[in-house]
């Protein structure tokens, strides 16, 4: 366990360095002149030149990125070309925005679909199954910036009971997290189900039944938590959708969070945000994944004990 | 010779695979609807000046933000321009990007996966780990820096869409490459001297065709989905060119004036997807039942 | 007079899978008894139905397709047929209990054995846990596996085949069963692991009280441990009678064959005798006697004729037409 431990660690710390190399390199190969894009063409070329050695944009790429990465550990990634505050700061506190939408759309996507997918497995072939498949299905092909419109046109301009946008209230977190949660749900749904099923065909749980254990526990207890280890690995990848997804939704909603800050970033073409939010959000889900990974043992015991953990 | 006489059998093994597979095909409804429907989809793509009721940038100041008529049978947007004709043509870019992008990714994929799960080793660490690193970054992000990189533009998006979708086949390919390479006639193919590339070509990439086939049109409803978000954001195809992302940006400033007008390209997104996306189930399950997580 | 009343009693039993092929009859009238602290043993080759037997006497035919469509089941003379679903998860693992023939797959990899014992014993008795880890740890000890403390926290992939198999025999006698039913309990473990785990259900037999039957392709392992024994072919019972009668003197031919196949050390046969062709499809069977096709002796009242179970006066019953006029034949002999 230990040495998996480390060597996750390990591999976790590589594919942090090769994230912060391919960002830096994709945005430095940018045509045009950061400095000119953020004095607005206003300044001659001395001023400008003058600037960018203040800047360090005339030090060779490799010592620019030794810079960007040294400062990046310590949690700087520089300051915003227009906003004049330090990136982090501004990732940090839209951060906290995002987060909580994200933590929302985890919630209701794991909650609404494990427990429709555990259902559809039940009551296989029969009519609950078919409508809970058949709405997953439906769910898993609309996008959520699409479902966002349909449910702002829905419950904010017709029926008024939900607002359109801001997060204001606590009720203004329904329609951002529902419509980016809504394929996520789905797919779990299905995700679940199958591995339901899957479970429910093994031998164990016919030791189960001829041991009189009632068909709830047979499934909450025996099949669920065998079931459990896909869906688990599948909450790494959700986790990095969620992230990406909210890009669209915060911007349809006016949530000034991390994907609306991107957006506008990349609108200005304002690099250091740019940098350090693609950086950041990588960052998570990579961090995410090494804590699921090292979670598997409570659900898998063949994980856990195949270090000296117990004993 | 004997190489031969083996690569014939797996032939006839293909064959009566692939025979057995579209049969079983055959018997979903289904999966022939979704066939019928996306094959009816590209005609649509193809004869858009046949089809639809107007030329493409044709603006009928007479109805601007006008609701479904017998004249516009979707209505019309903010510059009379009728939503059936845009959604027409706007079928073109979705498609397209489920080819171009999907056939840029598939290249990517399969030749990263294959040379990882070949050699094995150092190779496959280090694709490995390149795969992980590409894979950090959620798509769609990754996308839209991509575009800010490369500009906005439809063959942008093909390339950004491309190169975001290669390490999910890579993934997969290096993982059935690996146990391929154990079996017999790879062994063979060895032993008479083949060089690895040959193997790789001629026996490896075949033997995953199945596999190939359903990954793709597996992703090819989230690079529809990809395209339409890049362009909503305003960062992939542009005005005037006709997406049906960017036609559900440009209707959400006209919700209260024309609600339909946002309503009408998001159901053209999801039918297009969800025909695909039960279409790749059926595959899946016809041809590669393994891969039943995906 | 209850002394005689057999501890179970199957009457007439049915069991249909219907299938997109058509209705596949895996138990066909099906009838026998087991009596108090006997062994029945049921023998076929697989196909045959033996499983679907065990599986119908609990309950747990898979359905859809399977569906147990007529006959009793009477256990101390109540029908378990006509339970109820609360009824029977008391009568499952309380009454009877059940060992499978995968122990690699029979026990659940994500909880410890202890776990899966005590859940039993929660389930059938008014222990609470820490009553029930200490019978558990008995049973865990009484089935003969070593340091059963340790053994209580360990997941099923920590311990071998037979272990497990040990577990599982735990498992199914912790709410001390009337009846112990064992499904193939030896065919995936290693010939020296068979002889232990066949002694162990036997010992256990004797110390309980209980009835076992006793599920298996193999001959060998019932003449071992039964006293009566049911030989199953195309779900139909071929040749019914005292285990000792039925091996020393087969009287269906399908039987004798079958004990034909046991490969036999003492005897140097140059080659194992194998029955030829396969066990019909249960959707599609032959006309007339099921074995006929395989039969050596069929003749031609076989191809149009099913032949029923009959009873001769030893008390033996044989479904075959050699044997239908037994009756007669004996009283002319006598």
């Amino acid at each position: 366990m230990l040495k998996f431990t480390l060597r996750r660690l390990y591999q976790t710390i590589i594919v942090l360095l090769g994230v912060t190399l391919v960002t830096f390199t994709m945005v430095n190969v940018v045509p045009g002149d950061p400095v000119a894009v953020m004095l607005q063409k206003k300044a001659d070329d001395a001023t400008i030149n003058r600037i960018r050695d203040q800047m360090g944009l005339n030090d060779p790429l490799p010592a620019q990125y030794f810079r960007f990465l040294t400062n990046a550990v310590t949690g700087d990634f520089g300051n915003s070309y227009f906003q004049k505050k330090p990136v982090m700061e501004l990732i940090l506190r839209a951060f906290s925005v995002t987060g909580t939408l994200a933590v929302l759309v985890l919630a209701f996507a794991i909650t609404l679909g494990v427990l429709m997918g555990t259902l559809a497995a039940v009551f296989r072939g029969k009519w609950v199954d078919r409508v809970i498949m058949m709405i997953s299905t439906l769910g898993m092909a609309a996008p959520s910036f699409w479902l966002a419109i349909i449910l702002q046109l829905i419950f904010g301009l017709t029926l008024k009971w939900l607002p359109i946008s801001g997060l204001r209230q606590p009720s203004a977190y329904i329609m951002p997290s529902v419509a980016l949660g809504m394929i996520y749900a789905a797919s779990l749904a299905r995700l679940t189900r199958t591995n339901i099923l899957d479970a429910m065909n093994q031998d164990y749980i016919r030791t189960a039944r001829s041991k009189g254990v009632g068909e709830f526990f047979v499934v909450a207890k025996h099949a669920f938590k065998n079931a459990g280890i896909p869906i688990l690995t599948y909450l790494g990848t959700l986790i990095k959708s969620i992230l990406g997804g909210s890009v669209l939704v915060e911007t349809i909603f006016s949530i000034n969070g991390l994907g609306k800050l991107l957006v506008e970033a990349i609108m200005k073409r304002d690099i250091p945000i740019i940098q350090g939010c693609t950086v950041y959000i990588a960052a998570v889900f990579v961090i995410a994944n090494l804590l699921i990974d090292l979670t598997y043992g409570l659900f898998d015991p063949r994980i856990r004990v195949a270090g000296p953990a117990k004993r | 010779m004997s190489i031969k006489a083996n690569a014939n059998v797996q032939d006839a093994a293909y064959t009566s695979f692939y025979h057995d597979a579209f049969v079983r095909l055959k018997r979903d409804k289904i999966a022939i609807a979704c066939l019928v429907f996306i094959v009816l989809l590209i005609l649509v793509a193809i004869f858009a000046p046949l089809i639809a009721p107007y030329p493409e940038g044709f603006q009928d100041t007479s109805a601007i933000l006008a609701g479904p008529s017998s004249k516009h049978w979707l209505g019309t947007d903010e510059f009379g321009r009728d939503i059936l004709t845009r959604i027409i043509y706007g079928s073109r870019i979705s498609l397209s990007v489920g080819l171009i992008a999907e056939a840029i990714a598939v290249t990517i994929g399969v030749f990263l996966g294959a040379l990882a799960g070949y050699y094995g080793g150092k190779i496959d660490a280090v694709i490995s780990r390149i795969i992980e690193i590409f894979a950090s970054f959620p798509h769609i992000l990754f996308a839209i820096v991509i575009m800010f990189v490369l500009g906005t533009g439809v063959i942008n998006v093909f390339l950004a869409i491309g190169f975001v979708g290669w390490t999910g086949i890579a993934r997969i390919i290096r993982a059935q490459v690996m146990q391929l390479k154990e079996k017999e006639f790879v062994e063979a193919a060895r032993a008479s001297g083949g060089s690895d590339l040959k193997i790789i070509l001629r026996h490896l990439i075949p033997n995953c065709l199945s596999t190939i086939i359903v990954v793709v049109t597996m992703a090819i409803p989230s690079d529809i989905m990809y395209e339409a978000s890049l362009s909503f954001l305003g960062l992939g195809v542009q005005p005037p060119v006709s997406s049906w992302g960017e036609m559900i940006s440009m209707a959400r400033k006209y919700l209260r004036t024309n609600p339909t007008y946002s309503v009408f390209p998001g159901i053209a997104l999801v039918l297009t997807v969800l025909a695909f996306n039960l279409l790749g189930d059926a595959l899946r399950d016809a041809l590669d039942p393994k891969l039943k997580n995906l | 007079m209850t002394d005689k009343q057999p501890l179970l009693k199957v009457r007439d039993l049915c069991t249909y899978f219907y299938t997109e092929e058509g209705i596949v009859y895996a138990l066909d009238d099906v009838s026998f008894d087991v009596a108090r602290g006997q062994t029945l043993g049921i023998v076929g080759e697989s196909g045959s139905g033996k499983s679907v037997t065990a599986l119908s006497i609990m309950r747990l035919v898979q359905s859809p397709p399977g569906r147990i469509v007529s006959g009793t089941v009477e256990l101390l003379g109540e029908d378990i047929l006509k339970k109820s679903r609360k009824e029977m998860k008391q009568i499952r693992g309380g009454k009877i209990g059940m060992i499978f023939q995968e122990p690699m797959t029979s026990l659940n990899p994500v909880y410890t054995v202890g776990n899966q014992i005590m859940e039993s014993i929660l389930l059938h008795s008014d222990c609470n846990r820490k009553q029930a880890k200490e019978r558990a740890i008995e049973m865990l000890r009484l089935v003969g596996i070593p340091l059963p403390e340790k053994r209580f926290g360990e997941y099923p992939h920590q311990l071998s085949g037979g272990m497990r198999q040990r577990v599982m025999i735990a498992i199914a006698l912790s709410c001390n069963p009337q009846l112990l039913i064992c499904d193939e309990p030896t065919t995936a473990l290693d010939v020296t692991i068979q002889a232990q785990i066949l002694e162990l259900i036997n010992d256990l037999k004797q110390q309980t009280g209980a009835s076992v039957i006793m599920i298996t392709h193999d001959l060998g392992v019932i003449s071992r441990v039964a006293d009566e024994v049911m030989v199953m072919y195309a779900g139909k019972a071929m040749e019914y009678g005292a285990a000792r009668d039925v091996f020393t003197q087969p009287r269906h031919p399908y039987t004798a064959a079958l004990l034909k196949s046991i490969p036999n050390l003492e005897e140097d046969v140059e080659r194992l005798h194998v029955i030829e062709g396969m066990v019909p499809s249960l959707s599609k069977r032959p006309q007339g006697c099921l074995f006929h096709p395989r039969c050596k002796q069929a003749m031609t009242v076989c191809q149009e004729k099913r032949p029923a179970l009959t009873t001769a006066p030893d008390g033996r019953r044989v479904r075959c037409f050699l044997h239908s006029d037994a009756v007669e034949k004996e009283a002319a002999h006598g």
